[in-house]
């Protein structure tokens, strides 16, 4: 089956102003910086990466709501990095977007009922029964009660509101849905309603996600495959059982053994060899050179420093771009 | 039993208003003038601009209310069809600044590439004293009261524009925005659904403000003989002519003098309780 | 005598639609060296009761209604703004959540943390200075010297926590409150700082009372636990005991229904419904209209917390059913 979405070096930099009064100079933001990425029809890929790394902003370029420096991206057979913008409104329909944020996502000023049916108003439809009726659908979809309909987003609690926001996005019956951090500004003990949610729209619907998170658990839990992100960089792609038991990146490693412990019984402290990293994250303006992890990562070479490796095969459906990685034999 | 009606956030903004007791009183000061300009004709048949020389300066007592001036004309009369003239031209400058400023303040916020120029026409415009630009717009275009219009309204317009970009800006990023936009929405719908209706709050707050500045800014203009001629009968004109007997008859200058203060007063009240209620945050600005 | 003894703590708040009490007859205590994490969920009151400790509560509108904070056996509640002052800092001190915001922009990192030194100690200019940059080494930011000159701007977030927590250990206290000190860090910057406060209690041998909404951070960090829920204290036990026999609805709902690395589900156990706001609690148990458990009873009275064993409380009448 061909992919739903393909992406191939898809690029954002984002001017930046630097320097003082008389010495300016323009330096490049490199947000997202030659991405290659895959997504098959029906599939939820993972993507994971720290604050900064800019997989929020690959998943708004994904589906052109920010437009790429470079880069293509071919969705559902057509190329939407190059739609003019009537064409791009229409493919819109099948390309939907939920945010993380339940309060700055809903209009204050729309009640739930206008909120939800804007998408269908927008691509024709009229505000009659049959939109009113579709409203009834999502509302019942999402599990909100009918009364719901008239009230304005401020009565809402915020699973209650992120509920909203998923039955604007899905009332198009889009293919794709790209969920950034949908579940990261709630509380604890409404997050799991919402993933539960999303993975029986999921297979209600036939829907392709996206699932944006740093929250490695969930992104574990809901996803198909996962992809991480460091510093504009895809460093891993994998079946997410794959990734999670073998992870071959240095970065990957890190991140796993970073999240902390389910059980007080498996405390690692002072336990060594832990592939622990120090230090932060550096500057997307002047991103290290060769591999961009190499100022954090425990097992740097020589080479590491000048060459950036590229993406290797490593097991059935397995990437990562590390020079320590011995690519499988060609076939 | 029907339920009752939900909390529109119209609603709720309107109880929150009605409990704000300065928002209450200003309402009440503005009404009052508003009401004396809407019923000049009823409450002030007297022709202001009858001459009557026999009966000038007279003090203010029960043949005339308020007294009279130099020329004998009543000065009730005078005062009453000023506070029309006053209303007049106070909501014309904010009809007109409401429309020119939130057309030029949305277009620079929402379309990055007008924002540069169109704000730069602005600041050079603000960089002038209002009053010193006025007094320069009317010398061009001449003193009549469409002019002084024209003239407050090309003064005013820029700081309007200004603080509706500033909103706009900041609403343009909003999430629900970017939801409109990638539903497929065009900006001319994000603007007037999305991003003006939630632009409004401080828009409304900068209007009641605006209000008092043209009334206080025309009652200057006629003070220093540049708005409109004499005898209209202005605040400004009246205490104009009445600076000259302060000492003789004082009630000439005082009396509108006093009504503008209850104008702007009322206004300034009013934007301050809408200010409070509608957008909290600009308080700890200014 | 412990360290800190919080007994029946009640505060409320003044809204606009009248007073809400925020915590209800909160107690428990804490030990020198010990690590106490507090879990709970936003409305849980978990802040609420460090502010209050702290004597940090904004009153009006917030208020204490009654119970008594014992810091080495002397009321906090009944001292002077004064004496107060005197303790924060060499007694109590704490961080919070936000690196961004918790600095002052305009000082550079060694004015400040030399300003709270001399805030409670006469050291010369040149001492303060030593003590800053020794203290700066101890939380790990390297080239402390040169970097004391830095502003808080020109720091990662990361690095801004590290020097909130030099600010507030630098005067030695007997025990640190930490307001979610790594929710607004990334996973790896987090573990970082936990394994840093984790051995900065091992060299001072403070006590740390951890609030947070990340059972993954009381797993890695407590000593013992206090899970709240709609203002009042639910579950207390030691962290062991609390993981492996949880006993009431909530804290068990809290455990199974976050996705962990080692164990496979095809669907998360939720807790239906959402967080009451303060002043739409439920009558009875506040977790009665969540709690699948739930029976008529729950709802007339609001459970006591009552220890089962081994210093284990749960504040649910139908804990018998369960253990």
């Amino acid at each position: 089956m061909p992919a739903l979405l393909e992406a191939s070096g898809l690029t954002k930099h984002y001017d930046v102003e630097t320097g003082g009064f008389f010495r300016r100079s323009k330096a490049a933001l490199r947000a997202v910086d030659g991405v290659n990425l895959t997504i098959e029809p029906g599939e939820t890929l993972g993507l994971v990466g720290e604050s900064g790394c800019g997989k929020s902003t690959l998943g708004r370029l994904l589906i052109r709501l920010i437009p790429a420096t470079a880069g293509r991206v071919m969705f559902d057979g057509m190329e939407i990095t190059s739609l003019g913008p009537k064409a791009l409104r229409a493919a819109r329909r099948a390309m939907q977007i939920v945010f993380q944020d339940p309060f700055g996502a809903l209009n204050p000023r729309m009640s739930v009922e206008e909120t939800i049916m804007e998408p269908l108003l927008i691509h024709g439809s009229r505000r009659g029964a049959a939109s009113r009726d579709a409203v009834t659908r999502m509302l019942d979809m999402v599990g909100l009660a009918e009364s719901a309909r008239h009230r304005f987003p401020h009565e809402f609690s915020g699973g209650q509101r992120q509920r909203i926001g998923i039955a604007r996005a899905l009332i198009l019956r889009p293919k794709l849905v790209v969920c950034d951090e949908p579940v990261s500004a709630l509380d604890v003990s409404v997050q799991a309603q919402i993933v539960n949610l999303l993975s029986d729209l999921q297979t209600e619907l036939g829907l392709t996600y996206l699932f944006i998170a740093h929250d490695l658990g969930v992104v574990k839990h809901i996803s198909t495959r996962v992809a991480v992100m460091y510093l504009g960089k895809v460093v891993e792609v994998a079946d997410k059982r794959s990734l999670y038991a073998r992870p071959l990146h240095p970065y990957t490693q890190a991140l796993l053994a970073s999240v902390p412990v389910t059980h007080p019984s498996q405390r690692r402290r002072g336990t060594i060899g832990q592939p622990r990293i120090t230090g932060d994250i550096p500057t997307a303006l002047a991103p290290p050179s060769g591999c961009r992890f190499h100022t954090r990562c425990p097992h740097v070479m020589p080479i590491c420093r000048t060459d950036e490796p590229a993406m290797r095969q490593s097991g059935a459906g397995h990437q990562a771009a590390c020079h320590l990685i011995a690519a499988d034999p060609p076939m | 039993m029907t339920e009752p009606k939900r909390a529109s956030p119209f609603r709720a903004t309107m109880r929150r208003l009605l409990h704000h007791r300065l928002f209450v009183l200003g309402c009440v000061l503005f009404g009052l003038i508003l009401l004396v300009a809407i019923f000049a004709p009823l409450i002030a048949p007297v022709d202001p601009n009858k001459l009557s020389m026999r009966m000038k300066f007279r003090p203010p007592g029960a043949d005339f209310i308020f007294g009279t001036d130099n020329f004998g004309r009543s000065l009730w009369s005078r005062v009453v069809w000023g506070a029309q003239l006053s209303m007049f031209i106070g909501g014309a400058v904010v009809a007109i600044n409401a429309v020119l400023g939130t057309a030029i303040g949305a277009a620079a916020g929402y379309f990055r590439r007008l924002d540069n120029a169109l704000m730069r026409i602005n600041d050079a415009l603000m960089a002038f004293p209002a009053v010193l630009l006025a007094i320069g717009v009317t010398a061009v275009l001449g003193p009549s009261v469409n002019d002084v219009i024209i003239a407050l309204a090309i003064v005013y317009t820029p700081r309007t524009a200004r603080i509706v970009r500033s909103s706009v800006i900041v609403l343009r990023e909003m999430e629900y925005v970017q939801a409109a936009l990638a539903a497929g929405a065009g900006h001319w719908r994000i603007l007037r659904r999305h991003i003006l209706p939630n632009a409004m709050a401080p828009l409304i707050v900068q209007l009641s403000f605006l209000f008092a500045y043209a009334v206080l800014t025309e009652a200057t203009l006629s003070f220093l003989g540049v708005g409109a001629v004499p005898p209209t009968p202005t605040w400004g004109n009246i205490m104009a002519e009445g600076r000259q007997y302060m000492t003789d008859a004082p009630w000439i200058i005082t009396i509108p003098g006093a009504a503008l203060m209850i104008t702007v007063l009322g206004l300034n009240l009013l934007g301050d309780g809408l200010r409070d209620v509608l957008d909290p945050r600009l308080r700890i600005q200014q | 005598m412990s360290l800190l003894d919080v007994r029946d703590l009640t505060t409320s708040f003044q809204t606009g639609g009248g007073e809400v009490t925020a915590i209800e007859n909160v107690s428990f205590s804490l030990e020198k060296g010990e690590i106490l994490g507090i879990v709970g969920e936003s409305g849980s009151g978990k802040s609420v009761t460090a502010l209050a400790i702290m004597g940090l509560l904004p009153r009006p509108p917030a208020r204490v209604l009654g119970g008594s904070v014992r810091f080495e056996g002397q009321d906090l509640l009944t001292l002077s703004d004064r004496s107060m002052q005197r303790l924060r800092g060499p007694g109590i001190a704490m961080v919070f959540q936000e690196p961004m915001t918790s600095l002052n922009p305009v000082f550079t990192i060694g004015e400040q943390i030399m300003e709270t030194i001399r805030a409670h100690e006469s050291l010369s200019q040149k001492d303060s200075f030593a003590r800053a940059v020794e203290m700066l080494e101890k939380v790990g930011i390297p080239a402390a010297t040169t970097r004391m000159s830095d502003y808080p701007h020109q720091l990662s977030g990361g690095q801004r926590q590290r020097v909130m927590l030099a600010i507030a250990l630098v005067c030695r206290p007997r025990l640190l409150i930490a307001d979610e000190p790594t929710t607004a860090l990334d996973v790896t910057i987090q573990a970082q700082i936990l394994e840093l406060l984790m051995d900065l209690r091992d060299e001072f041998g403070m006590a740390i009372i951890m609030i947070t909404h990340n059972m993954g951070v009381i797993a890695e960090t407590a000593d013992r636990v206090l899970v709240m829920y709609a203002g009042r204290v639910v579950e207390q036990a030691p962290v062991g005991r609390l993981f492996d026999h949880p006993l009431h609805p909530y804290t068990r709902g809290l455990l199974s229904c976050v996705p962990t690395l080692d164990q496979d589900q095809d669907r998360l156990i939720a807790i239906p419904g959402s967080l009451p706001e303060p002043s739409r609690r439920p009558s009875g148990c506040r977790f009665s209209a969540r709690c699948v458990h739930a029976i008529p009873a729950c709802s007339d009275v609001i459970p006591p917390l009552e220890i089962f064993e081994q210093s284990h409380a749960a504040a649910c009448i139908r804990v018998g059913d369960f253990a």
